[in-house]
Order: C-alpha cells, then structure tokens, then sequence
C-alpha cells in the first residue's frame, strides 16, 4: 500500500530533480533522462502491476513538466515498458554490459517514438535534434544507468519485498 | 471472459498502454485549458523546482562571475601588454612624424638655397670640451669637405673641419675658434663674428659711429668663400659702446639652438644649382 502513496511523490520529485537540478547541472545542454531508466529498471525487476502503474504516473508527470500534451511521454514509456517486460521473460538481466546495451536499445526505441509522436501530433521533424542533441545524451544515461539500477534497487518500498530475478 | 494467468501481466501493461492512448487522444482532441491534473502537478512541481533551482542557480553564477573574473584577470594582462606595445609604437610614429616635420623644414630650406645641399643627421654633440662641435654621419665618400657651412632652418650652424669617409665633424659659431665675415642687416656694417666661448658669439670691429641695437638681424657677408652671403647668423642682444677703444662690443646670440640639433643641412657651395 505504501508503494501507491509514495509513488507519485517520489515521481514527482524525480522527475523536477532530473528537469531543474541536472538540466541546470549540465547548463541545460545536457538532459539526463533517469526516468526512462527507472522505467527499464521497472521493467526488468518490478512486478508488472506496479511498474506499469509507475511507468504511466512517471510518463503523465513527465508530459505536465516538459508541457507536451497528456499522454506523449505516458504512452512512450508504458510502451518501453511492456517491451522490457517480455524481453526480461527471455533474457537474463543482470550483467552491466546488458543493462548499458538494454538502456542504449531503449534509448533508442525512445527516440523512434519521439520522432514519430512529434511528426503526428506535432507535424514538426526533430531528426536533426535527435541526432544531435539525444543520442550524446543517450550515451551518458546508458553509461550511468547500471549506478541508478542499484540506487533504485536500494529503495525498499519500490519492490515491497518482491524483487524479479529473470 | 477470464484471462489465462500467464498472460494477465502482459494484459495487464497492454491496458495501461490503451490507458496512455485514450490519454493522448483525448488530449489531443480536447484542446482545451490545461486540465486539473497538470494544474495541480504544475502548481507542486514549481516550488520544488524553485527551491531547487534557485541556490543551484546561485552556485552557478557565482562560479561564472569567479571564471568571469579570472578571465577579467587575463584579459587585463593582456590588455596591459598590448597598451604597452601601442604606446612605443605610438611613440615611434611620433618621433617619425617629428622628423618628418624637421626634414620638410630643411626641405624647405634646401629649396631656398642657390647651393647644392646635402641633409645629414646629427650622430654625436661635444659642447662641454674646448672646442664646441658636432658630428654628423656623412663624410668624403658623400662629398663632404673641411670648410663647407653647415646649416639648418634656424641658420647657420658652423663649417665642417675634419672630415672622415662617413663621418665630419662641424665647428660651431659658438665657440671661440669660430671666425665669420658677417653684416648687420639693417645697417650694413661689415664686422667679424667671433664664437665666446659659450652660447654667444660676440660681433668685431664694428666702429662705435655705426648705430647697433638690440634685436639687429646678422647675417653672412659672403666676402669669403665659405659661408655664401645673407646666411642668418644670429641676432644682437647688447651693442655697448661704453668699453675704450675704437670698437663697440656687441653680443649676438646664435640664431640655431645647439642644445636641439637632429638633422643639418651642409651646403655644398662650390656646386650651384642648376636652374
């Protein structure tokens, strides 16, 4: 029960920490997506009724904050979500190379969604931007995402006890 | 309709998935004010991320304003630097548009004279010794020679008595081996101009009939061959009739400046211009 009180304020947090403390960490050059590694992480360990609920309450904040329209981050990170779910039935998740890699593949369907979200909703193509300015970004999450697996995995009421080993 | 157990947690993140769409349709559609989720979600997050934002905002300015000032710092240096290289070089434009003055001067001098001149640059003055002269840094290979008047726009400045191949060396009228044939212009009398010693020279044999004043212009008289006639020699600061003898003593200060030569002019008299 605790993990639905404290979920959307741990999201919340998380999500204005990513935006204002690293975006302004990294002079706004830089946005280091943690979100879409806790969604991974949610993915891969996290039982499905939680982890979905938090990839969708993580994905509606994200769309308040960044100020797309209610559902765009929602339904890319559900998505990523459902995805990392049926892979982790089939693979085991647990080295840091797989989790670098897994992030990086993520990142990328991310991207894919992002672009073509944009182009239906928005009618604008963020290419150019994608290439530029997320995949650098990309890198780095995926570089650090095997730290923030553990910082996640070290938060108790996340998993309630329950904790999936592949 | 049940669904099979092993299939309900992949249902189950199907259905949010369709949740997340019928969101983002309905949002899409309804293009209307910011509903009350988002209001809500707005109105908690702005504070946390002021609260956030604002000190870390402050870390950051604080240590751009610190990088601004070690910038400032370089930039200082440099600037210092580069006020020291403008001021020489403004000084040597200076010093180059000072001689350039002085050489349109002799120019101007040079033109005047019926003698072929050469300008010359002063390069060394002796006037504590015995004998006040000047070096300049032309000599015999240039066409100098002992005995030819030197001179710069103010007048006359001696002869040359010694010369070498690049190098001569110039009596002033100023010092007491100095011997000219000179006039006072307004009256015409003839005397012989005579250096003291120090920065005078003292006009000879003028009879104490002859009406001197202060002021008088005097001038070669040309009656020997070194200096050509009318050449400005200096000008009368005492005529004194009061001495014994037949002769009047008048002091005349030179006409040139010997304490600021640079450049002279040395006039070839046995040359005359072609005109």
């Amino acid at each position: 029960m605790i993990f639905y009180v404290l979920i959307p304020w741990f999201l919340l947090m998380l999500v204005v920490f990513q935006h204002a403390f690293l975006g302004t960490i990294f002079f706004h050059s830089i946005a280091v997506e943690i979100s879409l590694v806790l969604v991974i992480y949610a993915g891969l360990r996290m039982s499905v009724l939680r982890g979905g609920i938090l990839s969708l309450i993580l994905g509606l904040m994200m769309d308040c904050i960044t100020g797309v329209c209610s559902g765009f981050y929602a339904l890319i990170y559900t998505s990523i979500f459902l995805m990392v779910y049926l892979v982790s039935l089939q693979v085991y998740a647990k080295s840091t190379p797989f989790i670098v890699l897994f992030t990086l593949c993520c990142g990328l369907i991310e991207g894919i969604w992002l672009l073509a979200l944009n182009q239906m909703i928005y009618g604008t193509n963020i290419l150019s931007d994608l290439v530029l300015f997320y995949l650098p970004q990309l890198v780095i999450v995926s570089l650090i995402s095997p730290f923030l697996f553990k910082f996640f995995h070290r938060i108790g009421w996340l998993h309630d006890g329950y904790v999936r080993s592949s | 309709m049940s669904i099979p157990k092993k299939y309900r947690p992949t249902a189950i993140a199907v259905l949010v998935i369709v949740f997340s769409v019928i969101i983002l349709i309905l949002s899409v559609k309804m293009t209307s004010d910011t509903g009350f989720m988002r209001k809500l979600i707005l109105d908690v997050a702005a504070p946390i991320e002021r609260l956030i934002r604002t000190p870390l905002d402050k870390t950051i300015a604080v240590w751009n304003r610190y990088l601004f000032l070690v910038g400032l710092g370089e930039e200082n240096r440099r600037l210092k630097r580069e006020n020291d290289q403008l001021k020489n070089q403004l000084l040597r434009y200076q010093e180059g548009y000072l001689e350039g003055l002085r050489l349109q001067k002799l120019l101007t001098l040079k033109d005047q004279t019926d003698y072929v001149s050469m300008t010359a640059r002063v390069i060394g003055i002796d006037q504590k010794s015995l004998i006040k002269t000047i070096l300049i840094n032309k000599g015999t290979s240039h066409g100098i020679r002992n005995g030819l008047p030197v001179m710069n726009d103010q007048g006359v400045l001696g002869r040359i008595i010694e010369t070498s191949w690049h190098v001569s060396r110039v009596l002033l009228i100023s010092d007491g081996n100095s011997n000219i044939d000179a006039l006072v212009q307004g009256t015409r009398v003839q005397g012989m101009l005579q250096g003291s010693g120090t920065m005078r020279c003292v006009l000879k044999y003028i009879p104490k009939t002859e009406e001197v004043k202060t002021g008088d212009l005097v001038v070669s008289s040309g009656m020997t061959e070194v200096f050509p006639k009318g050449l400005l020699l200096g000008t009368v600061i005492r005529a004194d009739k009061k001495d014994s003898g037949l002769f009047q003593r008048i002091e005349v200060v030179p006409a040139v400046d010997f304490t600021r030569l640079e450049e002279v002019l040395v006039l070839m008299v046995t040359e005359k211009k072609r005109k």
